[in-house]
């Protein structure tokens, strides 16, 4: 299946500028498997950013455990901690 | 003996002209390190129950720390405490910039101003000595002609220069102090405070810092973190973009408060990091720091605004943005420019103006009382008129200063549950109903609503990373904790990083350098600069001594539990986005609450109880509350 990911401010930095790509995943994948996807391809520095990040599948809110099928879209959400 | 403190406090008197310096042993240093918790001493021993806080018996106290000054990343800020107008409470509020090390090259550790001058005044601090000087010529002046006047009366260029602007000398309950015209001890009205006192300014330089015991292994720390920091992914996050790059996340993820808290979703949000980039002149930081977190910001058309002053943050971003549904980012840049330039803490500012807004819409004001202007949501031109009235005094101006919840007071019935404050002081801009934790903060902290209190709920969810987990394992936080709940794992959380902040603010360390040094970096940092072995239990005594004295501080003003508490529209659904209906369960907050006080020894009021302040070292406390055996 595939899946679009979109990514949001300065994280677009991390993945060569793209604001969207299309993802091939595995029938049954699930926002794990994207999770380990992403950190897998990342440098150090990117997995970092990207283990800070939690994940909305369609526009509502996703865990690790949420199943993704074919057509949709994910947005990974830097959550802010500090000031 | 070599040590980066210089163990001497200067007392000011500005109604008597009296000047005294007062010499601690080093004990005294030991215990209290500095900043808000040597502010939080001074400020409960010395100031009399029930007092005005624009009175000339109010003190101003400004403390750097025994570390305080040293060119280490993050080390640059220090403290001002006093009683705050805003909120009736102990306030603390902590500024970085450079001023820190010129205080202590000045000869001291720490400024605490007593009295009102006959006429506005300034102080010129320098080297050990101190000069009234007469303040008549800057008095209704803006921060950045004032800085060039007094550098040049003085022949000081270098000099640096604490002020109030005019907001600060109108006593608008929200006033901030200003330090080299663009760092800011923000919140709590400390501005007030000091333009009560006729103080409009203190100049200080000094030429020869305190020496730390052992120089070559803190040069050795600061070469370290200049060459690793940027391996720190919250540092490296906030150099790349400043904390205003993280708007574009909040508003997806539905939690950007908007439109007065109603919802967590700005349309088509235009003000964002990226956006503020395109003004952005440069990256700017604090003395010793390289991480350049601050923007500067130049916009020359629909609106003028000028660098000197800073950039937006993102809590600035979202008071002055969201709150008010201004989706402008030229506007937003002008609204805090004037903030900076009034001396305004932003968040109350943009808060406050919010919450009018919704009175006006809801016909709790309408239009004669507020100058016969349309106040509506989203009204760029309307939120920088009302800013720069509040600045002066002026009109509705002179209502809105008073800040949200004497406004709310003033109007009665509805318009109560529509000021989102707490203890008086206005909600930053993360919300508690999709970060319990903030919950647990705006209403627990001594101060009213305040986010620099505690580490945030994602650092404990389970996607956190292995190295931040690690970090709070150290203080006993052994399992994660889902990021949406308050429970008792939440409390413990919130209770054990709370009283690492409280020590943090102790020493004025940044926070977000503070993720890079950890506690074991603050201890080499303190066994270097004053060859102390500094243990993470110490950090964490200091911390509770810090938070006990300004409950003990609260207890005696007539604060108790019911002070605790959230507006009402957390405990109510937010009304749309991806958060649509998230909301704080009361009985969750009311256990929470209960959990918190059993967990810091406090009683049933949230006071503290004569075994804790024991254990403190505290004794003095005990016989200020007048606590007998069997309280607590």
């Amino acid at each position: 299946m595939k899946i679009s990911v979109e990514y949001l401010g300065l994280l677009t930095e991390f993945n060569r500028g793209l604001k969207v790509e299309e993802l091939s995943l595995p029938a049954g994948a699930t926002v794990s498997s994207l999770h380990e996807l992403l950190i897998g391809r990342c440098s150090v520095n990117g997995r970092k950013i990207i283990e800070r990040c939690s994940f909305m599948v369609n526009n509502k809110n996703a865990d690790l455990n949420t199943p993704l099928h074919n057509g949709d879209t994910v947005v990974l959400i830097l959550l802010m901690t500090g000031g | 003996m070599q040590r980066s403190y210089n163990g001497k406090i200067l007392r000011v008197d500005l109604g008597t002209r009296q000047i005294e310096i007062e010499t601690p042993d080093d004990s005294f240093f030991r215990k209290y390190v500095g900043g808000s918790c040597l502010g939080a001493y001074y400020l409960l021993k010395e100031l009399p129950v029930g007092i005005d806080p624009f009175s000339p018996d109010n003190l101003l106290i400004f403390a750097t720390s025994i570390v305080g000054g040293l060119p280490v990343p993050g080390l640059s800020r220090n403290s001002a405490v006093s009683k705050s107008p805003l909120t009736g409470a102990i306030a603390s509020s902590e500024a970085g910039g450079w001023v820190t090390p010129q205080i202590k090259a000045a000869g001291f550790d720490a400024i605490i101003i007593k009295g009102r001058a006959s006429k506005p005044t300034y102080l010129w601090i320098k080297n050990g000595k101190v000069e009234f000087r007469d303040a008549g010529n800057i008095w209704g002046k803006f921060p950045v002609e004032v800085q060039k006047i007094i550098r040049e009366e003085l022949c000081e260029p270098l000099a640096r220069i604490i002020q109030i602007g005019p907001a600060g000398e109108k006593r608008v309950r929200f006033a901030s102090i200003i330090n080299d015209v663009r760092y800011f001890y923000g919140r709590s009205g400390l501005g007030a405070v000091m333009g009560a006192k006729n103080l409009k300014a203190i100049a200080v330089k000094g030429d020869s810092l305190p020496r730390p015991l052992n120089s070559e292994k803190l040069k050795e720390i600061i070469k370290t973190f200049g060459k690793e920091w940027k391996h720190d992914t919250n540092l490296d996050l906030i150099s790349r973009s400043g904390s205003a790059g993280f708007t574009v996340f909040q508003n997806k993820d539905g939690q950007l408060p908007t439109s007065n808290y109603r919802t967590g979703v700005l349309d088509n949000l235009a003000i964002t990091g990226d956006a503020f980039a395109i003004y952005n002149t440069k990256s700017e930081g604090c003395y010793g720091c390289p991480v350049k977190c601050k923007r500067s910001i130049k916009v020359d058309s629909p609106y003028k605004v000028n660098p000197e002053y800073g950039g937006p943050e993102y809590e600035s971003v979202a008071a002055l943005g969201s709150y008010v549904e201004l989706n402008d980012t030229a506007a937003v840049a002008k609204a805090n420019e004037i903030c900076n330039k009034y001396g305004m803490d932003t968040i109350s500012a943009g808060a406050t103006i919010a919450f009018a807004m919704e009175c006006y819409e809801k016909g709790l004001l309408d239009k004669d009382d507020v100058d016969g202007m349309d106040i509506n949501f989203g009204n760029g031109k309307m939120v920088l008129k009302l800013l720069e009235k509040i600045g002066n005094r002026e009109g509705v101006g002179d209502l809105l200063a008073e800040g949200s919840y004497r406004v709310a007071q003033t109007i009665g019935g509805e318009a109560v549950n529509l000021a989102m404050q707490v203890k008086g002081q206005e909600l930053p801009a993360h919300d508690p109903r999709v970060k319990p934790t903030m919950g647990l903060a705006y209403a627990l902290s001594p101060t009213g609503a305040e986010h620099v209190e505690c580490e945030f709920d994602a650092v404990v969810k389970e996607e956190a990373p292995v190295a931040q987990f690690s970090h709070l394992q150290s203080l006993g936080i052994y399992r994660i904790i889902p990021q949406y709940v308050l429970n008792k794992d939440k409390v413990r959380f919130f209770s054990k990083s709370q009283k690492i902040f409280s020590f943090l603010d102790s020493i004025d360390l940044c926070v977000y350098t503070f993720s890079y040094i950890g506690y074991r970096g603050i201890e080499d940092i303190i066994k270097a600069a004053v060859g102390w072995d500094f243990s993470i239990y110490e950090m964490i005594l200091v911390g509770e001594r810090r938070l006990n004295m300004f409950r003990a501080f609260n207890a005696r003003e007539g604060f108790d539990e019911t002070s605790d508490c959230l507006p009402k529209r957390m405990f109510e659904g937010i009304k749309s986005g991806p958060k649509k209906g998230f909301k704080i369960d009361k009985n969750d907050f009311n256990q929470a609450k209960r959990a918190y006080y059993r967990m810091m020894g406090f009683n049933y009021k949230g006071h503290p109880t004569k075994g804790k302040l024991e254990e403190l070292d505290l004794d003095w406390v005990i016989q200020l509350l007048g606590l007998s055996n069997n309280e607590g």
